[in-house]
């Protein structure tokens, strides 16, 4: 029987200081409490404070032994080593999501070479330009940069529980989301500005894109994966101010005759409860 | 933040409130007193909507929602019984959850650690033999559970009033409506689920601007949606040239404003004048051929299911249930409110239950592009309802009432139809009902006051 740190366990279960990581405990897990009595636990919340436990042996109140109680974390001294057993870890990722969709893109940093930088420097540009196209209002011109099959994708950003990051965007597939369209919908959108008869931009707002942080990642035949930040300020009548913070995951692909155009976009805005009335600008 | 002008003068509430002449107080809308009046007298006391099953299927599963400013916690316990509570520690205040929804076996406060089963029993009490000296009564600190919970073919609604009548009696003869909402197409009782997650936003004004006006308020269609009949961006897709308009329906029919003046509720519904239910409708559906077929099967089922009832008004149209939660057969808006100056707008949106992910899909993606603060359709809803606000709380504003007269004195009954009056199309009756019933709660001391309803009774100046 040990009560300090099971060798094969290391610090998934007990830290240096002999603390117990209670959240980790598997089914099974055996304990030593603090009143000398041992248990085994039955379910684990993992909420950091409490298991439940089923009492194994106890010379301090014989009569728990086989109830099931709920345990506290400073009640818990020690492990006993228990066979077989696998700590609780959390998922790293969720499902694989279809490739068709906006999704999160990997940026790996290659080697730097002057065609690179170039590179870089070109999707800089283009992003830049985009964001201008948008700022002055050339709705017309900005459509133009949108390819024919985008996925234009602004999840609702859920609070979940550690280890359930996977939900923590909503899923194009089956939830529901600020923006899940293609062009047709992003082009009645325009066209809808361009009546002067939208309300929630008539007047315009005063429309400024920040983009920063942009990461370029491989090119892979005409397309490359590309992260940047937004920081998006809109004013409008006497005082109105919404402001729109957050990220975007970007695949631009190359067309020869008319340069760069944004195949997937997703867009992970950093709110919970959407704190603007409404979102009427593109990002 | 808007700041909030004081109220003026001693005049009685019901005085605000001149409903044989169509005259309303703006003070009702923009007063922080009469708002903080609301949440005692109305939201306190109310059925209120929480949700649906399908948002907690399994044993453990949780969604947080919401009645008046004050969070919910909506769970089924192991037993498979759905609770509703409020989202607050017993021992000091604290949230005890804060993720939007998930599976749980237990619901821990993150301050000192008090611990309550899926079913509200405190089950966990840190140092409770040395510190509490096993004293503290468990069962007498669970979490506080509302008065009233009922399902609802499905739906979940609750009271914080124990003395509130049954919700099917509140209903009143509004219940089957609200019955219809919750059928699939095909006309199977409870047979919607809600995608997930409900969306959340801010709206700058008072909850009473979108929750009375909405569904009460056909006039404001063609011109707060002007752009998206120029636009040609709406729900008929390709068809009619894109307007908002409603094809017109191959059946002897009549759309009118309803309401239940007695009990506040009301829509806007057709009235039938034979027996079933009318034909499939081309819509956005036609966009794909697989989508498009499955509803006009589910419209045969319907109709087949229907073929010799002679329906209640409110089959298809639109259902405000008192006092801010306006339910339809594809989306359900709710208006929190959230402060005398904020709404917090939720909206989720029911699918049938058992159709093809095709179809699932093609529904989700229609009412994403439609509603809500990014739909191209209600964006512009929002831009009027808030600014609505600011512009009545000045001083000078607030010498002139609102105009709530369109219709007054038009109203009808039909014998077909015991407790229901109705309008022609364009009104506002919906809204007079509204604020009918909006002062008879803030007057009432007790549900005593106001149900039974007592229609003379609730009339008197």
């Amino acid at each position: 029987m040990t009560t300090g740190r099971p060798d094969q366990k290391g610090e998934e279960l007990i830290n240096v200081n002999n603390t117990v990581i209670l959240t980790n405990l598997p089914i099974g897990q055996q304990m030593k409490l603090r009143d000398g009595s041992t248990a085994e636990v039955t379910a684990n919340p993992r909420d950091g404070g409490w298991v439940r436990a089923r009492f194994l042996e106890s010379t301090a109140n014989p009569a728990l032994v086989g109830n099931e109680e709920m345990v506290f974390a400073t009640d818990v001294v020690g492990l006993i080593d228990t066979a077989g057993l696998t700590p609780f870890a959390p998922a790293e990722t969720g499902p694989e999501r279809s490739a068709a969709l906006a999704r999160p893109v990997t940026i790996t940093t290659p080697e730097q070479t002057l065609e690179r930088l170039l590179l870089e420097r070109e999707i800089e540009r283009f992003l830049y330009r985009e964001a201008e196209l948008l700022d002055d209002r050339r709705f017309n011109d900005w459509i133009e940069l949108v390819a024919e099959d985008i996925h234009y994708h602004m999840p609702v950003r859920r609070n979940v529980k550690f280890g359930e990051q996977h939900r923590e965007n909503t899923d194009p597939e089956s939830e529901i989301s600020w923006f899940d369209e293609g062009k047709r919908t992003l082009a009645g959108r325009v066209r809808q500005i361009n009546t002067g008869l939208h309300w929630a931009e008539e007047p315009f707002s005063r429309v400024r894109h920040v983009i920063s942080n942009v990461q370029v990642g491989e090119l892979q035949g005409d397309e490359v994966p590309v992260r940047s930040n937004f920081f998006v300020w809109t004013n409008r009548l006497h005082d109105e101010v919404n402001v729109f913070v957050g990220t975007r995951h970007d695949v631009l692909r190359r067309d020869p005759d008319t340069g760069w155009k944004i195949a997937r976009r997703l867009i992970l805005l950093d709110q919970n409860v959407l704190l603007s009335k409404v979102i009427t600008t593109f990002f | 933040m808007v700041s909030i002008i004081s109220s003026r003068g001693d005049r009685s509430l019901r005085s605000l409130v001149n409903l044989d002449e169509g005259l309303i107080a703006r003070e009702i809308y923009v007063n922080e007193a009469i708002y903080h009046q609301e949440l005692e007298q109305i939201f306190a006391r109310a059925w209120l909507f929480l949700g649906h099953e399908s948002q907690v299927p399994n044993p453990g599963d949780f969604v947080i929602s919401r009645m008046g400013e004050e969070e919910i916690i909506v769970t089924r316990d192991r037993k498979n019984v759905i609770h509703a509570f409020l989202n607050t520690c017993r021992h000091r205040g604290m949230k005890v959850c804060r993720y939007d929804d998930g599976n749980t076996l237990v619901f821990t406060c993150p301050f000192h650690g008090w611990s309550y089963d899926t079913d509200g029993r405190l089950v966990g009490v840190p140092h409770h033999k040395q510190a509490y000296h096993e004293e503290l009564d468990k069962g007498k600190w669970g979490l506080y559970e509302v008065a009233q919970l009922a399902n609802y073919y499905g739906s979940l609604w609750a009271t914080w009033d124990p003395k509130a009548p049954s919700f099917e009696d509140y209903l009143g003869v509004y219940a089957p409506t609200i019955k219809w909402c919750f059928e699939s197409t095909g006309g199977e009782d409870n047979g919607v689920e809600l995608f997930n997650p409900a969306t959340k936003w801010y709206i700058p004004t008072n909850w009473k601007f979108p929750g009375f006006s909405f569904d009460g308020d056909s006039a404001h269609g063609a011109m707060t949606h002007r752009s998206v009949n120029v636009a040609a961006i709406g729900p008929q897709g390709e068809l009619q040239g894109g307007s908002r308009s409603g094809m017109k329906a191959p059946f002897p029919s009549t759309s009118y404003e309803m309401q239940l003046p007695e009990l506040g509720h009301g829509g806007h519904n057709f009235m039938f004048e034979q027996p079933g239910t009318p034909e499939y409708m081309d819509t956005w559906q036609t966009e794909s051929p697989e989508v498009d077929a499955y509803y006009r099967e589910q419209r045969e089922k319907k109709q087949a299911r229907y073929k010799d009832a002679y329906l209640q008004a409110g089959n298809g149209g639109t259902a405000l249930v008192w006092p801010n939660v306006n339910i339809q057969p594809h989306r359900i808006l709710i208006w929190h409110p959230h402060g005398v100056g904020v709404t917090e707008s939720w909206r989720q949106y029911p699918v049938d239950r058992n159709a093809p992910k095709v179809v699932k899909d093609a529904q989700r993606r229609y009412m994403m592009r439609y509603g809500g603060p990014t739909g191209l359709t209600e964006s512009d809803d929002m831009e009027n309802w808030n600014y609505a606000f600011p512009a009545s709380l000045g001083t000078i504003a607030q010498r002139i009432p609102y105009n709530f007269q369109m219709g007054l004195g038009h109203e009808f009954t039909d014998e077909r139809f015991p407790g229901m009056t109705f309008c022609y199309r364009i009104a506002e009756a919906n809204q007079r009902a509204r604020l009918r019933r909006w002062i008879e709660f803030m007057e009432a001391s007790s549900w005593d006051d106001i149900y039974p309803v007592h229609p003379k009774k609730n009339t008197e100046r």
